[in-house]
């Protein structure tokens, strides 16, 4: 009787199990398209039977545990593979952005309106004394220096877009840590620190799907404690260890008109070594690729202003100055002009001042010497400029005074509505860095303008150089400028300089696309391959499921032939 | 293309792989549709860096040629009206040469050539109209100052605008342009060809002169230069950054090694120690040292004296520094230029350029400047029909700045108040000595009384004893026969020429005489060889019936049509050359957008052919995923 009675347990056991599988093979079924679920897989252990006699009779079946079919490795790697996909294409995705708002190959780019530029001059060069090709110049002008803003602000907006995704980024990993920590503890907890493997297999999922969310952000590392926890490391830093979470905070400064911030620790101000994922994108495209493409926009600002302003500055226009209000604003009056960040620089040379008689054409000529050879201590400041123009002149022409304006700029006046003045044979440069009579204002892609002075009066424009209001060399001059490799030492023109910065941007655009398509390719095929350990496949859910079936119709076949063979010995 | 695993698939695993798939298809047929619609390939620079930027140099290169083909177009319409103008000019220079042939003879009377006067001043007047034609709203012959009209009328003279001198060019490539038309003083010679102020002025140097000035405005190649006292200091001294003499001095001096100094003699530098031997040397081939005149690699001994740096004139040059420091007597000069007389005082006048305003603002119509050359002042008159010359003051002002000539040097067409010399085809002058050699001499290449002196004593007929040269202190020529014969020295013109008249030394000296001195020939000023000019002459001849002068005429006006034609044939040359630049921008223009269509435009066929391709296999793609998905155990289950 009593073995009968075992055997009824046995068959017990059987239908438990079976029941069991059949509800992990419904879970398996239920989350074929749940996001990082791991398929499970009941794990049987025949019972150890009783003895009887010589022989042992078999217990049934022990339902051991729930495990996860999954490799570890394959795991890791797939987490590497995301860091490398979260860089790559916040890389690409702010490549494009650049590669759009330069918009080179069509429509409204710096060349075109460099070419415009340049057209009006030459139409202007035609017809010099015409009042409506003086006003396109210099709107065409204005045209290339807000083309010029624009893009240096576009460009200002994106690192500010993407110092915000800094800050959401890290909000991110702070957040996706704190929830890595909570789910450590209930891990530890429901598998009672490692004596219970397989409780807690849906919070295991839960975890490892946070740290591949978390290493698309950042790249860690991830190991696992005997107990259960998984620790996360940055370089060689804990983001979370065991069941505590390191948070992350900014630390912002300011940098060229722009706030950046810095991530570090907050409990001892480390710096997080970002190595991977789309932080070090963000971090990498704020810091040097919007950076870089900005100090090209300015290389070619600069290069633009100083040259043109140098020719400009010595030329002559339908009207010669009475009174001239200079751009540049001088930190220090009485530092030498070579100490200044004057564009262009200023060197050692010389300068004309044509001051002429209107009624009469009688022109008087100063050559005001600016002295920047570093010897004897005398190299000229805009004050000694300002106290040299006034000695020279202020002989014949009483009314006509230099001064510095109380933001330190230079200010000359002729004071006799009779009396205008020009400038030619600038050696130093003074002029054009000082911003007197120049064509530009403005020392970088953030600031050029056309001079205001020139834009309200075009009739100022220098076209000429003293022939008349129909003498275009002075116009020629600045048409030059258009062949006169002036940027990389003499190696390329405006336009070739900002050809090969477009070449640059497309050359790591098309970079950064391939790799990323290369990438997408690494992680789609590590994604399948754990598709193929840890996925879903209905089919063999559903050969599965018969199987265990089968398995329970068995055992409650076997128990009912059980109960007759109770019923038949009851009845006996 | 993810690679298909071996051995398990999970179903969702399968399920993207198939959506992967048809994704990149439909992705493929976009771009494809895209290029099909837009003609081209490359839309970003990312697409294709390379065709990019080549695409972008190939736009540019469009553009430019469009602009240069305006340009072009321009000048062209502008050189038409040139030409149009200078043959109007033309015709009124043969219309006036008609007048003058028919009153010139015996058939013409002092009435007939009242009333042709007043045909020649409308011809004049319609002459100065058409030099003063407008191309849209500025003057064709204006040049740089074309708002003015370039000629004008100045009671009964014309007046060239001396700001149309500077003539504005048209671009027609890079760093190609060329005068975008004739200029006025070309077509109608504007201004005095003759030019007065031939002294080397010689600015003495000083610390202010700039290195640019130096060698007569070719300038100093800066670099470095190697300093060695002799007693074993050197010095490399880089003087790149050196704008003046004054800076040269100061880095030199910065050293220590050596002393230098403006030399004495004022026209160079100096360098001085106590004691040594200064050597001077060029470093790394350069030519500082030399260009400043103290290359010296024996060494001169404890003072190294610079050579003539020999510095530029310029506005602002003092004239106390003139005539190496010398300086020019301020006593002034008197400008007589037709009926204006300009008295030019020097009181007051510190620089060339004070000098200058003195003289151009004075309203004489004269152009006072800088030769190109640097080393002098030119005065040039701007006023047709009228005479320029200067005439000393109280000192010797005009002299030494070389405004009053040496007769040698006076143009023969100045001579006998501006009526010139005659000279006809072959010997002009015959020269019979004492020993009864004789000498014929043709003086039609002769420009100046020099050219003439000279062809006189070099003539292969003279064996030397007969010399012509200037009276001292006179306006004349003499002849000096030191040939040995009983014969007396007699010159006379041949050939129906009057040169031995118009020269002065027409005569007989019996001998033993031996010097004949000729007559002071009157010099009359400078003029503007314009047909202005000769239509002012030719008005005034007829009115004031002057038949002498009218003989003179013919070849005066035969000139100024020269002159024209010579400026409508250069006029021609322009226009062919932008012809040719025209061209050549149109074939650029149409090679460029080949090769762009050829970098960044798509293939069409082959687009198209793919597209259709893409298209098929998106279909068989449909087909296959929807018999997949369709596919289950589940549906066999029971």
């Amino acid at each position: 009787m009593s073995n009968l009675f075992a055997t009824l347990g046995l068959a017990g056991s059987a239908l438990s199990s079976a029941s069991a599988a059949v509800r992990t093979v419904g879970q398996n079924i239920a989350n074929a398209n749940t996001e990082g679920y791991t398929r499970q897989r009941v794990e049987l252990h025949a019972r150890e039977g009783v003895d009887q006699g010589r022989v042992k009779l078999g217990g049934g079946v022990d339902l051991v545990r729930v495990g996860r079919v999954l490799d570890r490795r394959l795991e890791e790697l797939l987490r590497g593979a995301r860091s490398a996909l979260g860089e790559l294409s916040t890389r690409d995705r702010v490549l494009g952005r650049i590669e759009a708002l330069l918009g080179e190959l069509d429509g409204d780019s710096i060349i075109s309106a460099l070419e415009r530029f340049f057209e009006a001059a030459e139409d202007l060069a035609n017809r010099p004394e015409d009042h409506s090709a003086r006003a396109l110049f210099a709107s065409r002008g204005e045209e290339l220096a807000a083309g010029f803003r624009s893009r240096d602000r576009d460009l200002l907006e994106l690192r500010r877009d993407l110092e915000r995704e800094v800050e959401t980024a890290v909000g991110e990993i702070n957040r996706l840590s704190g929830e890595i920590a909570s789910l450590n503890r209930q891990i530890v907890a429901a598998e009672g620190g490692g004596t219970n493997p397989g409780t807690a297999n849906e919070l295991r999922d839960q975890r490892e799907e946070l740290v591949k969310q978390l290493s698309e952000i950042v790249e860690v590392k991830a190991i696992e404690t005997t107990a259960g926890s998984l620790n996360i490391l940055a370089g060689s830093d804990f983001l979370v260890l065991d069941g505590n979470a390191k948070s992350l905070v900014l630390d912002t400064d300011a940098d060229d008109g722009v706030l950046v911030s810095d991530v570090r620790f907050e409990s001892d101000g480390k710096r997080l070594a970002i190595r991977g994922g789309r932080l070090l994108g963000i971090v990498e495209s704020r810091d040097r690729t919007v950076v870089d493409i900005r100090s090209e926009l300015d290389s070619l600002a600069r290069a633009i202003i100083g040259e043109f302003n140098r020719v400009h500055s010595t030329g002559e226009g339908l009207l010669r100055w009475r009174e001239l209000t200079a751009t540049t604003r001088v930190t220090d009056p009485s530092a030498p002009l070579s100490s200044l960040a004057l564009v262009p620089p200023a060197r050692n040379g010389s300068f004309d001042l044509r001051v002429v008689r209107e009624a009469t054409g009688e022109v008087d000529t100063y050559n005001i010497e600016v002295d920047l050879d570093g010897l004897g201590g005398g190299d000229t400041s805009l004050a000694d400029l300002v106290a040299r123009i006034n000695a020279a002149v202020g002989a014949d022409h009483p009314t006509f005074v230099a001064s510095v304006t109380r933001d330190g700029q230079l200010r000359i006046e002729s004071g006799d509505a009779d009396l205008s003045f020009s400038f030619a044979g600038d050696s130093s440069g003074a002029l054009a860095g000082l911003g007197a009579a120049t064509f530009f204002q403005g020392t970088r892609a953030l600031d050029i303008a056309v001079n205001a002075a020139v834009a309200d009066d075009p009739r100022l424009i220098a076209t000429g150089s003293g022939g008349g209001p129909t003498d275009s060399s002075g116009i020629a001059r600045l048409i030059a400028l258009r062949d006169a490799a002036v940027l990389e030492d003499g190696g390329a023109t405006f336009e070739e300089f900002y050809r090969g910065t477009v070449g640059m941007i497309g050359v790591d655009r098309a970079r950064a696309r391939d790799q990323l398509a290369n990438q997408r390719v690494i992680a789609d095929h590590l994604a399948n391959e754990r598709a193929a350990i840890s996925g879903v496949n209905l089919d063999d859910e559903s050969i599965d499921l018969l199987r265990h079936q089968r398995a329970y119709q068995g055992a409650a076949r076997y128990l009912s032939i059980v109960d007759s063979l109770m019923e038949a010995l009851l009845n006996a | 293309m993810p690679a298909i695993p071996l051995g398990r698939i999970a179903t969702g695993g399968h399920l993207d792989l198939l959506q992967a798939g048809l994704r990149r298809i439909q992705e493929r047929l976009v771009r494809r549709e895209l290029e099909i619609s837009t003609g081209n390939r490359v839309h970003k620079p990312s697409d294709d860096p390379l065709a990019a930027v080549r695409a972008l140099g190939y736009r540019t290169g469009i553009e430019r040629a469009d602009q240069y083909l305006r340009n072009i177009s321009l000048g062209l319409g502008e050189l038409d009206a040139v030409d149009g103008a200078l043959g109007a000019l033309a015709t009124i220079a043969a219309r006036a040469k008609e007048i003058l042939l028919s009153q010139v003879g015996d058939t013409a009377t002092p009435q007939t050539r009242a009333n042709s006067a007043i045909e020649v001043q409308n011809l004049l007047e319609e002459a100065v109209s058409i030099a003063n034609r407008r191309f849209g709203n500025r003057h064709l012959f204006g040049g740089g100052d074309g708002l003015k009209p370039p000629v004008s009328m100045a009671g009964s003279f014309a007046v060239f605008n001396a700001g149309a001198l500077v003539e504005p060019d048209v671009i027609i490539g890079r760093s190609v342009s060329i005068p975008r038309s004739a200029g006025g003083a070309d077509a109608f010679g504007a201004l005095s060809a003759e030019i007065l102020g031939r002294a080397d002025l010689d600015p003495r140097a000083t610390a202010s002169t700039k290195l640019a000035d130096l060698s007569g405005g070719a300038g100093v190649r800066t670099g470095r230069i190697e300093v060695a006292d002799g007693l074993g200091g050197t010095a490399i001294i880089d003087l790149s950054a050196a704008e003046s003499l004054g800076d040269v001095i100061d880095l030199v001096n910065a050293t220590g090694l050596v002393t230098a100094s403006i030399s004495a003699a004022g026209n160079g530098l100096e360098l001085a120690a106590t004691g040594g031997n200064i050597t001077v040397a060029e470093v790394e081939g350069g030519r500082t040292a030399s260009d400043l005149g103290i290359l010296n690699t024996s060494g001169a001994g404890a003072v190294l004296t610079g050579g003539d740096v020999d510095p530029r004139l310029r506005s602002t040059t003092l004239l106390a520094d003139l005539r190496g420091g010398l300086g020019i007597d301020p006593a002034g000069f008197t400008i007589r230029n037709g009926p204006i007389d300009l008295t030019a005082s020097l009181a007051g006048a510190v620089t060339v350029e004070d000098l200058l305003n003195r003289i151009n603002s004075g309203g004489a119509h004269v152009l006072a400047a800088i030769n190109e050359r640097g080393d002098g002042l030119d005065l040039r008159s701007t006023l047709s029909g009228a005479r320029l010359s200067v005439a000393e003051g109280s000192g010797t002002t005009a002299t030494e700045l070389g405004f009053i000539l040496d007769f040698a040097d006076v143009a023969l067409d100045r001579l006998n108040g501006g009526l010139g010399v005659s000279r006809e085809l072959g010997d002009d002058l015959r020269f019979t000595q004492h020993d009864g050699n004789t000498i014929a001499v043709d003086i039609s290449s002769a420009a100046t009384v020099q050219d003439v002196l000279d062809l006189i004593n070099n003539d292969p007929e003279n064996p030397g004893t007969l010399v012509a040269s200037v009276v001292p202190g006179m306006e004349a020529i003499q002849i000096v026969d030191g040939s040995a014969g009983a014969g007396d020295l007699v010159i006379e013109s041949v050939g129906g020429s009057f040169a031995a008249e118009n020269l002065g030394i027409d005569g007989r000296i019996a001998n033993p005489g031996t010097t004949l001195v000729g007559r002071a020939l009157d010099v009359a000023g400078v003029q503007v060889d314009s047909i202005f000019n000769a239509l002012v002459a030719l008005r005034d001849a007829l009115a004031g019936d002057d038949r002498s002068v009218l003989g003179l005429l013919g070849g005066v006006l035969e000139g100024a049509a020269d002159r024209l034609l010579d400026a409508r044939a250069d006029a021609g040359a322009r226009a062919q050359r932008l012809e040719g630049a025209r061209s050549r921008f149109e074939e650029e223009k149409i090679q460029l957008e080949e090769l762009i269509s050829t970098d960044r435009g798509a293939d069409l066929a082959e687009a198209v052919a793919d597209f259709q391709e893409q298209q098929m296999v998106l279909q068989a793609s449909y087909a296959v995923t929807s018999r997949i998905l369709s596919l289950s155990l589940l549906d066999f289950l029971r």
